[in-house]
């Protein structure tokens, strides 16, 4: 009976971290799992001392390897969600004990309001597995010293710090506040000798670090590898909760004095907690879920698949705002040779923005923007996209297989295999390295293969210098000596169609047949209808392609339409929107 | 190096990984009936049939023949002196027993006896390599820069010191300590290896000279200057560095698997006196009709060599640019330079040459030869020219490849050329060595050892400016933090 009794109660003393973790867990592996895509995407982990002795170069650094190491997991989302959770818990977990062994009392109360806030951290994608990493092991080495090494009497925190501080980087800030606190508290055992002890390191082991170890300024020794950007620009929040756990000692002794008739049993405070916590993480979960960012990751994740139609069908059915997702979505209309016929279907934006990207070295631009010249064929310039990616921000899975698609293209096979023997080091990425492998020194190979082959036929042969900073006048370029690439070409009548040039386009429409097209794209044909009334009924030369009868029909609905409002635009505009807006004659008055 | 020991523990820690298969192995040496192969084995690195000098690190490879076991016999006149047996074909040569063996083998040979043993058990024995030790060594450092080869930016560059007789290696620099800012350009002087210097860009930007255990920091462009103090050479005296001073464009071939294309639009030589701190033009005649750069002292100080080009208009093919070399006697006591004369016409050969650098002893100028501009790393074609200073005859140095080989500086005794090689896969840059003969012939160059055999098979970072140098320098972080945070002297303009 009573051994009964105890299991329940154990079971209730459980209860609310249980539900903490399934909350998590679902939250992560089944709504916002987006999250592990973008962390997975953005870093790689090599399975190799060198990568490690790279990763030691500076306090802290071994916690980004760390941090990498669980992350490359994140290829599987619910093995992320799995991980994040688990950590998230044991952080929980951890603080409980630490207040239980610090004042004989349990609080999960406290603890759980810290997991909730990491938890509400985490929402953010940008929000990197290495901060909770860094956060669950001052915790972890605080609880372990307290509960095993507590014979040496806090000197055992005093001879780590400099390790934690060399291994976690910034984050050891709220161990050393822990133990500060810990010792300042501590009257009975002269805690002061051991305060001063540890600081004494602590100064000393910064000073050591900054004047003989390390090429890093004296900011970047004490906050790496924390920073706003890496927190997804929560760090006050992130702050406030670091100093709510390091503060712990002090926090954990305040006690609520509540009055004997609103006391309540161990049983029905763990039931409470736990519907709590599920109202809250619906809360939050709810707040929090960015469907605008999921739908993003998602199409991403679909485009480096190569499953263009798939991007397509999921875009019509899911209609984006993001330029970002526009931009990939083109590159897909384009590789399905359809960027002329549904350009309209989606909102464009009149700058160009949506069908290629400025470079740029800071932002989200530099590891996406290459994929418009990979469609082109201009090779290098995807590659240079790519590799000054991987300058100015590190390895990444598809940055890494775009330098060995390009590599291999050009032919460059000792280089690629130098890429190759570098991603076979990964846990999940070795498939696809050995199969580009098998593509090394064989041109007959690579050009068999069906997107190298593609891409090497279509690839740029003749030379010029790449205009970075007016992405269209590379199209110009090519197509001023190659004029059979049809992907070029589709992209410069798609420019000219966004920025209403009229006369480009007619200039340009017997290039359709010349260039083996069957049929005029859709947006075409509008683009030819409207050049026609234009000219005055004079129709421009398309060669001996013709307009569709379909497009025809819908000009002289959309032209009845606008009769029927008396030709005045502005009252037109709903109905003609509801009718013609994915087409190039809504486009062309209203945007 | 914090680093150099983490590194070294780590990889003591994965040796203790697969010392069961070591122990395995150590019982491998060939017995009984062994068959005996004509050909060479493959290694990787290449290190047979080359020249060494007798003060480097122990040259670790790997064995690249099919094989379960390895056995590995280094002898010298004196007999075996290390025997190594490997099961996977790493051969990593212990440093004392390699040190001792190479102080016994000065001026003579040592052979490497190379076996393999097949699926079946039976041992095949390679022909045996012979590689000369020479009597002359080597200096004992090397300096470098650490960067990706790639195109406009960097996250990460760092000026590397290497100890060539050991392993050991430093920063001696990293930009994380400088708020990222570019550091480039390190030189040293060779008739004075404790003579330094290098640029910094940006926030903190200025020139940071070296002297007799000391650092001061220069800002050397001054109003009158169109553009900034470049490429450096210091006059053996310690007293001046002639610079050039260029407006540098850089362009992305679309197709071209050159890729980046570095041109100059602008340049000319200026002249730093260290003393006096002023900066000066070179007064060269009608200079503005021409494009002076890579200026390059002899050993005693009276001629200063440079590549010079005619200077582009605003419409210019950048495949015409050709670059002769050229030099100018100085004065230096009045600080003046005579007539530029014409030493070698790589014009007339259609071709252009970088980076002339001459022998400690005078007698040979070593540059690069290639088809166009002044920046030949991004050219396959650039190869290594020697010119005789006595009668100006050039020769295609037996150390090139088919890759660019190019950035190279003499060692101070003028027996060892290293060099920047793009050899292993066109695109990163490795240092190799090659000793040169009395004649100025070079011997077949090898690459700078290192520790772990696989090392530059995934090593994605190029060694830039390989410099020489005969003293280490002692600069701790602290030391170079606050020096880059002080204010630069300006350089004072001066007419002459």
């Amino acid at each position: 009976m009573n051994k009964i009794k105890s299991n329940s109660k154990t079971f209730f003393n459980w209860l609310p971290y249980l539900v903490f973790f399934f909350a998590s867990f679902i939250n992560f592996g089944f709504f916002g799992n987006y999250i592990f895509f973008y962390q997975e995407k953005a870093s790689l982990f090599f399975f190799s001392s060198d990568f490690l002795i790279e990763n030691l170069h500076q306090p802290g650094g071994f916690l980004i390897w760390v941090g990498k190491f669980f992350s490359t997991f994140y290829y599987y989302p619910l093995a992320g969600a799995l991980i994040l959770s688990a950590f998230l818990t044991l952080i929980v977990i951890l603080v409980a004990k630490i207040v239980y062994i610090l004042h004989g009392h349990n609080s999960k109360v406290i603890s759980l309001i810290i997991g909730a806030s990491l938890f509400y951290l985490q929402t953010d994608y940008r929000f990197l597995l290495f901060n909770i990493v860094g956060i669950l092991l001052q915790m972890a080495f605080f609880w372990f010293i307290l509960r095993y090494l507590h014979a040496l009497k806090g000197w055992a925190a005093v001879i780590l710090a400099p390790f934690l501080i060399y291994a976690t980087g910034g984050f050891a800030w709220a161990f050393l506040l822990l133990v500060t606190l810990f010792f300042a508290f501590d009257k009975e055992n002269k805690g002061w000798i051991r305060l001063i002890a540890l600081w004494s390191l602590g100064i000393l082991t910064f000073y050591i670090s900054k004047e003989y170890l390390f090429f890093q300024s004296g900011k970047t020794l004490l906050t790496f590898p924390f920073s706003d950007h890496n927190t997804g620009a929560q760090q006050v929040l992130f702050i406030s909760v670091a100093v709510i756990i390091a503060i712990l000692p002090v926090i954990s002794k305040i006690k609520f004095p509540v009055p004997e008739k609103f006391r309540i049993s161990e049983f029905t405070g763990s039931l409470i907690m736990t519907i709590v916590l599920i109202v809250v993480f619906s809360i939050m979960g709810i707040r929090k879920f960015d469907n605008k960012t999921k739908q993003y990751f998602h199409v991403e994740d679909l485009f480096y698949q190569n499953k263009y139609n798939e991007v397509i069908a999921f875009n019509t059915s899911n209609p984006p705002t993001n330029s970002l997702t526009i931009f990939l979505n083109n590159i897909a209309l384009c590789e399905t040779d359809k960027l002329d016929d549904l350009l309209f279907h989606f909102v464009q934006s009149p700058d160009g923005k949506t069908l290629f990207l400025k470079w740029d070295l800071a932002g989200e631009v530099l590891n996406r923007g290459g994929y418009f010249y990979y469609t082109i064929g201009m090779i290098n310039e995807a590659h240079r996209w790519a590799f000054e990616n991987m300058v100015m921000k590190g390895q990444s899975p598809e940055g890494l297989k775009m330098l060995i698609k390009t590599e291999l293209i050009n032919g460059n096979y000792e280089v690629a295999s130098r890429y190759i023997n570098v991603l076979k080091k990964t846990l999940f990425y070795t498939k696809e390295a050995k199969s580009f492998e098998k593509l090394l020194f064989n041109d007959s190979a690579v050009n068999k293969d069906k997107e190298l082959g593609e891409k090497s036929q279509n690839r740029v042969k003749n030379d010029f210098f790449s205009i970075t900073d007016n992405p269209y006048i590379n199209i110009e370029m090519i197509l001023a000596s190659d004029t059979l690439n049809r992907k070029a070409f589709e992209y410069k009548m798609a420019f000219m169609l966004l920025k209403k040039n009229l006369n480009g386009i007619a200039r340009d429409l017997p290039e359709f047949e010349k260039l083996g097209f069957s049929r005029l794209p859709v947006h075409i044909e509008e683009a030819a209808l409207a050049l026609a009334v234009s000219n005055r009924d004079r129709f421009p030369d398309i060669g001996n392609l013709h307009i569709s009868n379909d497009t025809k029909q819908r000009w002289n609905q959309y032209l009845g339409v606008l009769q029927q409002y008396g030709n005045d635009l502005k009252s037109a505009e709903p109905a003609l929107k509801r009718r013609f807006g994915d087409t190039f004659w809504y486009y062309v008055f209203y945007r | 190096m914090l680093r150099t020991g983490i590194k070294r523990f780590i990889k003591q820690c994965e040796y203790l990984l697969i010392l069961p298969l070591l122990l395995y192995s150590c019982g491998n040496k060939p017995v009984g009936n062994t068959a005996v192969s004509d050909l060479p084995p493959k290694l990787e690195p290449d290190y047979s049939d080359i020249t060494i000098p007798p003060n480097i690190a122990p040259l670790n490879f790997i064995i690249k023949e099919k094989g379960t076991a390895y056995y590995v016999k280094f002898s010298s006149g004196s007999g075996t002196e290390i025997e190594l047996t490997s099961g996977n074909g790493r051969i990593q040569i212990p440093q004392r027993k390699w040190r001792r063996m190479l102080q016994n083998s000065t001026g003579k040979n040592i052979k490497i006896d190379i076996f393999s043993k097949d699926g079946e058990g039976k041992w095949i024995k390679f022909r045996t390599i012979t590689n000369k030790v020479a009597s002359e060594p080597i200096d004992p450092y090397l300096y470098y820069r650490l960067l990706y080869p790639g195109y406009e930016s960097w996250a990460e560059l760092s000026i590397n010191c290497r100890s060539l007789e050991s392993f050991k290696s430093k920063s001696f620099i990293e930009n994380s300590i400088v708020d990222q800012n570019c550091v480039n350009c390190h030189s040293f002087n060779n008739g004075k290896s404790s003579d330094f210097l290098f640029h910094m860009r940006g926030t903190m930007g200025g020139t940071y000279f070296y002297s007799e255990g000391k650092f001061k920091k220069i800002n050397l462009k001054t109003k009158e200057m169109k553009n900034g103090a470049v490429y450096p050479r210091w006059h053996p005296s310690g007293k001046f560095v002639a610079f050039s001073s260029n407006k540098i464009i850089q362009r992305f071939h679309a197709a071209d698997n050159k890729k980046v294309e570095v041109s100059d639009l602008e340049s000319s030589l200026i002249l730093y006196d260290v003393e006096k701190n002023e900066i000066m033009n070179i007064e060269l005649a009608n200079k503005d009709k021409f494009m002076d750069t890579y200026p390059e002292w002899s050993p005693d100080g009276k001629y200063l060599y440079f590549c010079r080009a005619v200077q582009i208009g605003e419409n210019y093919d950048y495949k015409q640019i050709k670059y002769n070399l050229y030099r100018t006697a100085f004065n230096i006591d009045k600080r003046s330079f005579g007539d530029a004369e014409l030493i070698f016409d790589a014009a007339q050969r259609n071709k252009s040459i970088a980076f002339p650098r001459i022998s400690p002893d005078g007698k040979f100028l070593v540059l690069t030869l290639f088809d166009y501009g002044c920046f030949p790393i991004w050219h396959k074609e650039a190869d290594l020219y020697s010119i005789n200073l006595e009668n100006f005859k050039a020769d295609r140095l037996d150390l090139n490849s088919d890759y660019s080989d190019s950035y190279h500086s003499w060692s101070s005794n003028g027996k060892w050329l290293i060099f920047s090689s793009k050899r292993g896969d066109g695109l990163t840059a490795r240092p190799y060595i090659s000793y040169i003969e009395e004649n100025g012939v070079s011997d077949k160059p090898f690459i700078l050892p290192q520790e772990d055999p696989e090392f530059y098979q995934g090593f994605l970072k190029s060694f830039n400016i390989p410099e020489f140098s005969t003293v280490k320098i002692d600069m701790n972080p602290g030391e170079i933090r606050r020096l880059a945070k002080t204010v630069a002297t300006q350089a004072k303009w001066s007419k002459n």
